[in-house]
């Protein structure tokens, strides 16, 4: 059931409606049997997975919160008599007891993406070496197909199992409640990755029923589906072209495409994310957000805090601050300023692990090396960043380049928008060989002709579809500046007159009717998102 | 809390530590600056700051970092 | 409470706003088409006031004339046809037309009895038909069928052919576009001829035995039976029809003759003997392609099914019935336009 289908419209009305004539202590039930039923409609096959996942973090997390309590009445009788150091060990004791918890649950878990996600990835590559070694043997190559937005709910519930670990969050008692929270309709297919701590009372109080939520969370998904059909799915024609014959088309046409893709990728991906947020918001449910105007960012590492915020939010709370913070790279921090000097060696614990994240957010995308690269490339961006951030800044100050004006804002958006987009070729072409090819073709074979003489209108868009894009993307940029400014889109339209109101809503659905990419002749692409 | 904001300063001279009550909810302090933070704290104050003590409110302002040290002391 | 019912209010004008813009814009992206039009103005034929009812697929669009019919022998009729019509959507507007009419005699053009009908390919065929029927259970047991072999179309596109036509918002210049509604009467009473002339050379040993295995479409032949069934139940006679056409073979009018004869009904065939030579259709004139009749081929053919029809079955003359002053009115003006008066 795809989020811009008329059967997912229907589901959604329904479910919403029946939600609110639900009596108010039993609206989760409502919600858990609409998980449900979209569920069945879009996998039922891999039901047992996501029932796995489920099951073993009900069981770990009650065992968790048992343990804590107990701990808790102990550590309280005992306290007055215990020393300083008695009191570290006592505590040192306790999260090794907890970690006996956590790390079988979290292999479990995690163990199951990684079977269905990497295991023929390795044993491709594995075969590779054994063929390189002359070994006679060949492993087996399993392809699976992914259960729907495994990555994502798996996220979800490790997020909320570490959260209990760290004793941020009471257990959830009911598992029929715990399983709204990880199955929960909109973000399940594609994000936002939800904390429970955020989420859990949303879901599992009855919300009134209020008519400006209903009103906002349409308009939000109005908005969505216009970025998913009339954006995206009309920029995928352009990217599909050029990168499905990366030898025929030249460096100016990759430049293009490539530009175009990233348009494509954010109207595709933040529009899910738009139809997913205003469709919990129809229940009264506040998703967290997933996006904020990531284009206008200044520098790779604010791009990353502006795209796929929940993601990152993810590595950052639950990988990169228990590695950079570990006893382990604390030395290494110690160590590096002795040998390499107070700047670099203070930053030692900070960048190896940033570097290990962006290889897991690499990863994340897929099992292709393609992937792996494309989280080197954006590693060393931001090692290179923080390198030669000063050195960079004393440049500028002995030229005299004034940094404090808008020319140099724009500057720093452009030059990142430059890099992202190198970073999106990665992951779009064929392969990370074919990234470097096209790259190459950028390069050295550049003619800025077909940017006036029509030859841009020869890759399956005609000069009106052309139009409709750059006028789309426009209001799209127009929308992204306002709001970076401050405006809140949804709350100023709605002190505006109605006519005016009206006016507004019936062009945005009309324009999403008329010049969206559906039907026949046209498959819409699925959302790019969905498999990872 | 002189000590602390010594510290602070070092770190990010261009941040005003004294009246920002939003260091990381408004994005001044990003997870490097924690980071850089909490290895300096561990070592001025001779405590242990674990990643479930990285939340937003012990980091916001310079009270919070130094309500997180104290109690951190005296456990 | 006064504030709630205001949002609801509002909802529910804000509702009307939108349906009126939908209707508009659909009617302006529309497929103007012919054959859509006149399946659609059928409707709009008072209830009970047709004798002769035919459904199929274009030969009967272009050989036969309600009207030409009616001038010689007083009887109504309305030809449901349009080009590729499958089986399925015979059978719909068959059943759909019987809820409001009930003729004496209904023609069913069959000879595409042979072919299978792939949806997936005549997407466009379809839409001539379904666009200008009514939602109706008929239509939605189509659109199921269409929906099932081919998951590229959506029933929702059937509903609001906007969804369908939107694309058309290149083709269509705002400025200029009028917006087409859907014919509301006809004159032709479903009879869209042609003018066009294109000489025709009868095939080598035509309507000769050659030993062709012929074998029914289990599709068409499944439709074709259920529109019997359904008249027969209803009393109504059936004929079940075949029109002159260069590609018909001896072996594939013996099989409608013995389908024919199973179901006992009539088989009225223009390619065979004696009707060919008595109706002398001549290839050189009276054919628009190889399988339709052009306006003057129209003219024998409707002649000699209009007699065979007033002959056999007890249908009546409205001529001078005051309740079809319409029909006389149409009449002028179908002659007028077809250039015959």
């Amino acid at each position: 059931m795809a989020f811009t289908s008329m059967q997912f419209v229907v589901f959604l009305l329904f479910a919403v409606a029946v939600y609110y004539l639900t009596p108010k202590r039993y609206r989760w039930v409502t919600l858990l049997v609409a998980n449900a039923v979209f569920y069945y409609f879009t996998g039922i096959k891999y039901f047992v997975y996501i029932l796995c996942t489920t099951a073993s973090t009900y069981i770990a997390t009650r065992k968790l919160g048992d343990m804590a309590a107990k701990n808790k009445t102990a550590y309280q009788a005992a306290k007055a008599d215990l020393d300083k150091e008695a009191k570290k060990a006592w505590k040192a004791d306790f999260t090794k007891k907890k970690r006996g918890v956590l790390i079988p649950t979290l292999l479990f878990n995690f163990g199951i993406l990684a079977v269905l996600k990497y295991s023929g990835f390795v044993s491709e590559n594995l075969n590779h070496l054994l063929e390189a070694l002359s070994a006679p043997v060949q492993l087996p190559v399993p392809h699976f197909l992914l259960p729907l937005g495994i990555s994502f709910y798996t996220f979800q519930t490790m997020g909320y199992l570490i959260d209990v670990y760290r004793e941020k969050v009471v257990p959830e008692k009911n598992i029929g409640k715990l399983a709204l929270f990880i199955t929960f309709f909109p973000s399940i297919v594609q994000g936002p990755i939800g904390r429970f701590g955020q989420l859990a009372k949303q879901l599992f109080e009855g919300n009134d029923f209020s008519y400006d939520n209903v009103k906002y969370g349409v308009q939000l998904m109005l908005w969505g589906a216009f970025q998913k059909l009339v954006i995206a799915d009309r920029a995928a024609v352009i990217v599909n072209a050029v990168y499905d014959a990366p030898d025929v088309y030249g460096g100016t046409y990759i430049a293009v495409a490539s530009l175009i893709y990233c348009l494509q990728l954010y109207g595709d991906f933040a529009g899910g994310i738009n139809i997913a947020t205003g469709a919990a918001q129809m229940f009264g449910v506040t998703l967290e957000k997933n996006f904020e105007r990531p284009y206008l960012a200044t520098s790779i590492p604010d791009f990353w805090r502006r795209w796929h915020i929940t993601l990152g939010a993810w590595f950052r709370d639950y990988v990169f601050y228990p590695l950079s913070l570990s006893k382990f790279f604390m030395k290494v921090g110690k160590k590096g300023r002795q040998i390499l000097g107070n700047y670099i060696g203070k930053l030692l614990p900070v960048l190896i692990p940033q570097f290990i994240i962006f290889f897991l957010i690499g990863i994340w995308h897929g099992a292709e090396w393609k992937y792996i690269a494309f989280g080197f490339y954006n590693g060393t961006l931001i090692v290179l960043g923080i390198l030669f951030e000063q050195p960079l800044q004393n440049l500028a100050k002995k030229l005299h380049i004034r940094t404090d004006c808008f020319s140099w804002h724009l500057f720093r958006i452009l030059r990142t928008l430059i890099l992202v987009t190198l970073g999106k070729i990665i992951t779009r072409a064929d392969g990370f060989g074919v990234s470097l090819y096209m790259m190459h073709t950028m390069a050295a074979d550049w003619n800025t002709d077909i940017l006036f003489d029509g030859s841009l209108l020869q890759l399956g868009l005609d000069g009106k579809d052309m139009m409709v894009l750059l006028l789309a993307a426009l209001v799209q940029l127009a929308v992204s500046i306002l709001q970076e400014c401050g405006i809140r889109m949804r709350e100023t339209l709605a002190k505006q007159n109605l006519y005016f109101r009206w006016v507004i809503y019936l062009c945005a659905v009309f324009a999403l009717i008329i010049f969206g990419m559906y039907g026949l002749n046209y498959n819409a692409a699925d959302f790019i998102y969905r498999g990872f | 809390m002189e000590t602390l904001l010594k510290i602070l300063a070092e770190i990010r001279p261009d941040v005003d530590f004294e009246e920002n009550k939003e260091l990381v909810d408004s994005g001044e302090l990003d997870s490097f600056d924690v980071v850089t933070l909490v290895g300096e704290l561990c070592e001025e104050y001779d405590i242990e700051i674990g990643a479930d003590d990285i939340v937003p409110e012990n980091f916001n302002s310079a009270e919070a970092i130094m309500a997180l040290v104290t109690r951190l002391q005296e456990e | 409470m006064a504030k709630k019912i205001n949002i609801l209010l509002r909802c529910v004008a804000f509702c009307i706003v939108f349906v009126l813009i939908f209707g508009q814009i659909s009617k302006l992206y529309r497929r103007d088409d012919d054959e859509t039009n006149e399946i659609h103005a059928f409707y709009n034929e008072p209830q009970d006031t047709i004798d002769v009812l035919c459904v199929g697929s274009s030969p009967l669009l272009r050989g036969v004339s309600p009207m030409l019919m009616y001038q010689e022998h007083g009887f109504t009729s309305y030809m449901r046809a349009s080009a590729l019509q499958a089986p399925s959507v015979s059978y719909a507007l068959l059943s759909e037309s019987l809820q409001k009419q009930s003729p004496k005699v209904v023609v069913l053009l069959a000879d595409n009895l042979f072919q299978s009908y792939d949806y997936a390919k005549r997407e466009g065929d379809m839409r001539r038909a379904m666009d200008g029927m009514r939602i109706s259970r008929y239509k939605w047991d189509v659109i199921r069928e269409v929906t099932k072999f081919d998951d590229r179309q959506t029933a929702l596109s059937y509903l609001f052919p906007l969804f369908r036509y939107h694309e058309r918002w290149k083709e269509v210049n705002w400025a200029e576009a009028d917006p087409k509604p859907l014919l509301q009467h006809s004159v032709r009473k479903g009879n869209v001829f042609l003018k066009d002339i294109s000489p025709q050379t009868v095939p080598h040993n035509f309507m000769q035995p050659t030993g062709e295995a012929v074998v029914y479409d289990e599709n068409a032949l499944y439709y074709t039976e259920k529109s019997i069934a359904l008249c027969k139940e209803k009393g109504i006679e059936v004929v079940l029809l075949h029109l002159p056409k260069m590609s018909w073979t001896w072996e594939k009018s013996q099989a409608m003759q013995m389908l024919a004869q199973r179901h006992g009904i009539t088989y009225l065939d223009f390619d065979t003997e004696p009707i060919r030579s008595q109706i002398s259709v001549d290839p050189m004139v009276d054919y628009y392609d190889q399988g339709h009749m052009n306006l003057t081929g129209m003219l024998k053919v409707s002649a000699y099914l209009g007699d065979y029809l007033a002959e056999r079955y007890e249908l009546s003359d409205h001529r001078t019935d005051a309740a079809y002053a319409q029909w006389e009115k149409d009449l002028q003006q179908y002659l007028k336009d077809a250039g015959l008066s």
